[in-house]
């Protein structure tokens, strides 16, 4: 497990062949928009363009994040090819039950669970956030888990309490 | 006291040793403070066997504390201490360099001590007899030493009595003026006469050859130099004029002229007074040249900055011209005869200057020669022959030969950038610049423009030279580089791109001055490298040299054909609309025809087999090019040349001016009017902004320079928009935008671009005479976007999907730009656009919570939409606006955006914060338009007296903005407090709103004022002092509402008045706040003012909670009597002193406001203390 990456805790979702992403014009991702770099979905946190020689055309370089591993890429890409662009969802469910090896289980909008997602480890932002959805919920508090969908790979990105202060 | 002696000389042996450095240094601190430094000091300089470093060590010590105790001491023993220092200075001229130096400094500095506070006469006296011993030294047969070390305290004395460089002595600024209007009446020319003296005898018998002299002459000169670098400008007699700074802030022009009075007319100029000075300078600079040693160098460097100073030297020395111009120009002739000598051949002294040795020689001469013609004519320039062993050269052609050496040797390339060729370079351009731009009077004043004065056609015979020789190093510069990977032309290069600019803006003014050599030529070289295009292309060789070429080209033919107008009208450079003016009817002028090859360059983009040969960065550049072009000449609003014939009857010139007008009208307004091509140019200038639009993709640099430079320049003026009305490119532009929105698939160019292409698009509505004309241009605008937002605030997944999510990006964009260019006339149809998307907008904002872009452009574009329409509302619409915002923040409040917490380190949640941050402010900036006097103005103005107050009643801005308030304050946490922009705009609008709506903020439910009034203290409390100030200006408006309510018998702030668990009211809470901010707290003396408005009408109203709090420091202080008895006495005194009254108005506050400050002083100074 030395590999950061293989720490984090994914699964593919039935989907898996169908399109997760669009093709999309380098010069007109901006920043806080999202690509694929290197196979990953990741989130753009700064673009600088550049040329190649004086009279060449632009290039942009992006600069991103990794949405479920928050590691650093960055990529360089000519403005006027297309980029893969990740189709990224969020859905948010009822956090019902955290069992004994930190599968969560989780109740959708329409009264649908699954129990087929652990809590968000691998790096410290997820842990820290699978600390919370912990706390809060051995509170006894009831609990609201956002779930990042992206390529075929779904993870927990935030909670809330439901209701809190009321 | 020997001892002591002992003492400080191991002290300053140790301070060599890094071990013993900081004892050393205690020591010798100590030393300087004791009692008997003094007299310690001067036992050690007494000592023969002491070292260097112990003298020095003891003159600083002696300087230090005979300043410090001047005060104490009898008059017979300060005048012992100075006369001490100077006698030592010039027995010991053994004494090591550095030591001498700063006994001559501290001799030089308590001599001026003595003299601050004497009168005139015991000045004179003290002067007179420092005089009389460095005379008497140089004469009882002291030799070379002692004459230099003479010269040595005399040019300390002069530094010492110079006001720029003068020490500290703790006195006044008018006792220093007041000893350097005495030296300038007194000692000053004597002290120039002797080292005038002393350099020439050592000339006369060749002791400065030989080194007999010792440096005896390069003192003189430096001493002359001290005195040349006085600043005769302020003239006491005249009053305090300031000192004259230099008029640019260009490097070559960094010098002040030297003005000295009519008394120094003859030492000065009077023919052959200075004239060994002369010979001395160019004997000098030729010993250095065949390898002088160092005392060679040091005579050279002296003499010629003497000469620099003569070369600015100007006003009232010489003779006004009318009567005797002869001594002028013969000091002309020898300044520049002896620049000349030393820096002709060209060649020479500039292969000198770049291998390294003579750098300095060729930057002073070239900065004289810019001096010079800061100061003389360019007819002297032309006419004046510099004598016949320089083969009767002008200095014009000194000049001439320098600028073009400098351009041989590349000057211009990129290798070159900020060596001594480059400065060079730019001092002799703004020197030729001054010469050819000479018949505004040297002041900076307009003058008539009679023949006499007018440019001597040498000189633009030598500057269409100069002008040639730039293009051809340019291009070769531009070739050479063109390989370089570094183009200073992208985000990070911005301040290379500047650079380059004001470069070519200096050689477009050289340029300038002869168009019909210049501009030809320049048509002419851009037709050249413009035809070999297609060749090179066809070839398939790498074009980037060529490319490069034309890019230079391109940026400089711009720069001479145009100014940036930079906010101004802007108007035709004078001698272009003179060239263009003076073509033969029928003929084209060369302004036109250089303009032609430009517009002709730029339509290789309209032609597809040419367009590939276009890099993006060239086609840049030619875009750039043109849209300057465009601003000064397309279609002219000043078509008959009024604007001229103005600025030239304002300055005298009314013929000029006029026969511009006269010729400009018979041909119709010249060429790229209304009449003649103008139309046809600005349909082609259209055409290749919407070409580069749509053929080069992905290339955003280019598209910003389209988006925000050349489209915002043509839809400027009035009458550039009544054509683009009617043109068919501008259409065909509208249709490219339109589909751009609707095309499914990717959006083509960035969304930012659509911002400024729409905001010129909806410009043109305005010039549309026919209203359901302009209401269905900026429907036909408006409509693509719209469409894109309806759709997507119907569906979720598609708004979610990337593409999505990027066209509702580019249509909220557009609609900004739309939005942004509102006026009169398109007002309307925009609101009603508005009134019927509001569902889709409200819509679109609960789907986007999760997209930060599309929430920010959307909080964006209803900012913009409050604050631009709110010129043009009436009543109904202002409550529509009013409703519309309410539902906006609602639908963001419950959206859950806002109010996030980032966790440390986290990039990701970093960025969040940022997004919060920007809509948050977004929201507060639209309440801040709310609550702006537009709207209320809407209201009262739209309808009759009775109805607008129904109105005012009814439409309740202050309670939307302070709903909205209440709704936008629980989003900002104290992260987003953290950004100083959000943080002032808050407290500015809470200010503002306490101020304007005190009635209003009583009537708030309990909630809402108790969340005001948290915020209130949060920034009574901040660091910021904006943020303090305008919290205190917020906390006095709400007191003094309060104090006038009592007075009048009204509720006031009613049942918000209700003591806290502490018994206080909330304004006494704050008070109490605020008066332990001001007594303990750092940097309090700024807000004093603002303290004391908040303050007064809080203790006139809350007097018991005052007397209470003033018990409570009292009580702070008990067991000690005596502050007790002050703080007491300085309580009373703020609330009795200067006559303080009961009332609250602007006489009583200012009272109030000194008498805080007086209790500050004292409170702060016994309670800080504990």
């Amino acid at each position: 497990m030395s590999d950061a990456e293989h720490e984090v805790e994914t699964f593919e979702s039935a989907d898996a062949g169908a399109s997760h992403t669009v093709p999309m014009q380098a010069g007109s991702v901006r920043k806080g928009g999202f690509i694929v770099v290197k196979g990953r979905p990741t989130k753009v946190l700064d673009v600088t363009t550049s040329k190649t020689g004086k009279h060449g055309h632009a290039k942009c370089h992006f600069f991103a994040l990794d949405i479920f591993t928050n590691k650093k890429v960055e990529e360089l890409v000519p403005s006027s090819h297309n980029l893969e662009v990740p189709i990224v969802n969020r859905v948010e469910y009822t956090l019902l039950d955290i069992d004994e090896d930190d599968h969560m289980s989780l109740m959708a909008e329409n009264g649908d669970t699954r129990e087929d997602l652990k809590l968000p480890s691998g790096h410290d932002d997820a842990d820290k956030l699978a600390e919370q959805i912990r706390v809060a919920f051995d509170e006894g508090k009831e609990v609201a888990v956002t779930i990042l969908c992206s390529m075929g790979i779904e993870q927990a990105s935030a909670m809330k309490e439901i209701n809190a202060g009321a | 006291m020997l001892a002591d002696v002992a003492a400080l000389e191991r002290a300053s042996a140790s301070l060599r040793d890094p071990q013993t450095r900081e004892a050393a240094e205690a020591f010798l601190i100590e030393f300087r403070r004791s009692d008997d430094a003094l007299a310690t000091s001067r036992a050690a300089l007494s000592e023969v066997s002491v070292s260097s470093d112990c003298q020095f060590h003891a003159v600083c010590a002696l300087r230090e504390s005979a300043l410090r105790r001047w005060g104490t001491l009898e008059a017979g023993t300060r005048r012992e201490v100075w006369e001490y220092a100077v006698r030592w200075t010039l027995e010991r001229p053994d004494a090591a360099q550095y030591v001498r130096n700063q006994m001559s400094g501290t001799a030089a500095t308590l001599v001026k001590r003595a003299c601050v506070d004497a009168s005139d006469e015991e000045k004179m006296a003290v002067i007179s007899s420092v005089e009389a011993a460095v005379r008497g030294a140089a004469q009882s047969g002291g030799g070379a030493d002692a004459a230099r070390v003479g010269l040595e305290v005399f040019a300390a004395v002069v530094g010492e009595f110079a006001p720029g460089t003068a020490s500290e002595l703790g006195t006044t600024w008018e006792r220093h003026e007041r000893c350097r209007a005495s030296a300038e009446r007194h000692f000053l020319r004597p002290f120039f006469d002797y080292g005038c003296e002393r350099a020439r005898a050592c000339v006369a018998d060749g002791s400065v050859s030989d080194g007999r002299d010792r440096g005896t002459c390069a003192a003189a000169l430096r001493l002359m130099n001290a005195v040349l670098s006085w600043d005769f400008n302020r003239d006491v007699s005249y009053g305090f004029r300031g000192r004259a700074f230099p008029s640019t802030d260009s490097a070559a022009n960094a010098f002040v002229k030297l003005t000295p009075g009519i008394e120094w007319r003859e030492v000065l100029l009077s023919p052959g007074s200075l004239d060994w000075l002369f010979d001395l300078h160019a004997g000098a600079e030729s010993a250095v040249l065949s390898g002088g040693g160092n005392e060679a160098k040091r005579v050279a460097a002296a003499s010629r900055k003497t000469l620099s100073a003569l070369c600015t030297l100007s006003g009232c020395v010489f003779p006004p011209k009318e009567n005797d111009d002869s001594l002028r120009t013969g000091h002309f002739v020898r300044c520049a005869r002896a620049i000349a000598k030393y820096l002709l051949p060209a060649t020479k002294s500039v292969s000198a200057a770049i291998e390294g040795h003579g750098e300095d020689a060729l930057i002073d001469g070239c900065r004289s020669l810019s001096a010079l013609a800061t100061v003389h004519t360019a007819n002297d320039f032309a006419t004046l022959s510099l004598g016949p062993d320089l083969n009767d050269r002008t200095a014009l052609a000194l000049l001439g030969e320098l600028t073009l050496e400098c351009l041989n040797q590349e000057a211009l390339s990129v290798h070159c950038e900020g060596t001594v060729v480059d400065d060079c370079l730019k001092m002799l351009l703004e020197t030729w610049a001054s010469l050819v731009n000479d018949f505004f009077v040297k002041s900076g004043a307009f003058v008539s423009r009679d023949p006499a004065m007018a440019t001597p056609p040498a000189v633009l015979e030598g500057a269409a030279n100069v002008s040639h020789a730039y293009v051809a190093a340019g291009l070769k510069a531009a070739r050479e580089g063109a390989h370089e990977e570094d183009d200073g032309h992208e985000e990070e290069g911005k301040a290379g791109a500047a650079a380059l600019d004001a470069r070519l803006e200096l050689a477009a003014q050289v340029f300038r001055a002869y168009p019909p050599s210049t501009l030809p030529m320049l048509q002419q070289a851009l037709v050249e490298k413009r035809s070999a295009l297609p060749g090179v292309m066809a070839s398939g060789a790498d074009p980037s040299e060529l490319l490069e070429e034309l890019w230079w080209l391109t940026r400089l033919v711009a720069h001479v054909l145009a100014d940036d107008g930079d906010g101004e009208t802007p108007i035709p450079p004078d001698s272009l609309a003179e060239a263009a003016a003076a073509a033969p009817a029928g003929v084209p002028d060369c302004v036109s025809e250089l303009a032609k090859a430009l517009i002709d360059f730029g339509c290789l983009a309209l032609d597809p087999s040419a367009r590939g040969a276009l890099s993006p960065r060239l086609l840049e550049t030619v875009i750039w090019a043109l849209a300057r072009w465009a601003d000064t000449y397309l279609i002219s609003e000043d078509s008959g040349g009024n604007l001229h014939a103005a600025i030239y009857a304002a300055a005298g010139g009314v013929r000029r001016g006029t026969d511009i007008a006269n010729k400009l009208g018979e041909s119709g307004g010249g060429m790229f009017s209304e009449r003649n091509g103008g139309v046809q140019a600005l349909d082609l200038l259209v055409q290749i902004g919407t070409k580069a639009l749509s053929e080069w993709q992905g290339e955003t640099s280019l598209h910003r320079t389209v988006g925000f430079t050349l489209f915002p320049v043509l839809t400027r003026r009035k009458m550039l928009l009544k054509h683009l009305t009617t043109s068919h490119s501008w259409t065909t532009l509208r249709e490219a935008c339109a589909g751009a929105h609707r095309e499914r698939g990717v959006v083509s160019f960035s969304p930012e671009v659509h911002r400024g292409l729409s905001e010129c698009l909806a410009r043109v509505a305005g010039s549309i005479v026919d209203p359901a004309e302009c209401e269905a241009y900026v429907t036909h605008l408006i409509t693509p976007p719209s469409e894109v937002i309806a759709a997507v605030s119907v569906d979720s997944v598609a708004l979610h999907s990337p593409e999505g999510e990027a066209r509702t990006g580019a249509a909220l964009e557009a609609l900004r730009g739309i939005v942004r260019a509102t006026n009169g006339k398109s007002q309307k149809a925009i609101f009603n656009f508005f009134a019927a998307a509001i569902d889709h907008l409200l819509n679109l904002q609960k789907l986007a919570k999760d997209l930060p872009r599309v929430m920010k452009l959307l909080l964006r574009l209803t900012e913009e939409f409050v604050e631009f329409n709110s010129p043009y509302l009436n009543a109904q619409q202002v409550d529509w606006i009013c409703r519309y915002c309410l539902r906006v923040i609602e639908t963001y409040a419950s959206s859950g955006r806002g109010n996030v917490k980032s966790s440390a380190g986290s990039l990701m949640s970093q960025e969040a914060v940022k997004e919060a941050y920007k809509e948050v402010r977004a929201l507060l900036r639209m309440l801040t338009h709310l609550s702006s006097g537009n709207l209320h103005d809407a209201i009262v103005e739209s309808v009759s007296p009775e109805e607008a107050a129904r109105l005012t009643e009814q439409i309740d801005i202050a309670h939307v903005v302070f709903t909205g308030l209440n709704t936008v304050i629980p989003l900002i946490n104290d992260e987003l407090l953290q950004f100083p922009k959000l943080c002032r705009q808050y407290f500015e609008l809470l200010s503002y709103m306490l101020e304007a709506y005190p009635k209003k903020v009583a009537k708030l439910p309990a909630n809402v004022f108790s969340t005001l009034m948290t915020t209130l203290e949060f920034g009574l409390k901040h660091s910021n002092e904006t943020v303090s100030k305008e919290s205190m200006t917020a906390l006095s408006a709400l007191a003094t509402f309060q104090r006038q309510s009592v007075k009048t018998g009204t509720d006031g702030l009613g049942h918000h008045m209700a003591p806290n668990a502490e018994g206080l009211s909330i304004l006494a809470h704050l008070m109490r706040l605020l008066f332990q901010r001001l007594v303990y707290e750092e940097a309090v003396f700024d807000l004093v003012d603002e303290a004391a408005d908040a303050l007064l009408p809080i203790i006139l109203h809350e007097r018991q909670a005052f007397e209470t709090l003033a018990s409570s420091f009292l009580a702070a202080v008990a067991d000690e009597p005596q502050s007790v008895t002050l703080v007491q006495n300085a309580f009373v005194a703020l609330t009795s002193a200067n006559n303080l009254t009961e009332g609250v108005d602007r006489i009583n506050k200012r009272r109030f406001r000194r008498n805080l400050a007086d209790f500050l002083v004292v409170a702060r100074g016994v309670l800080r203390r504990r």
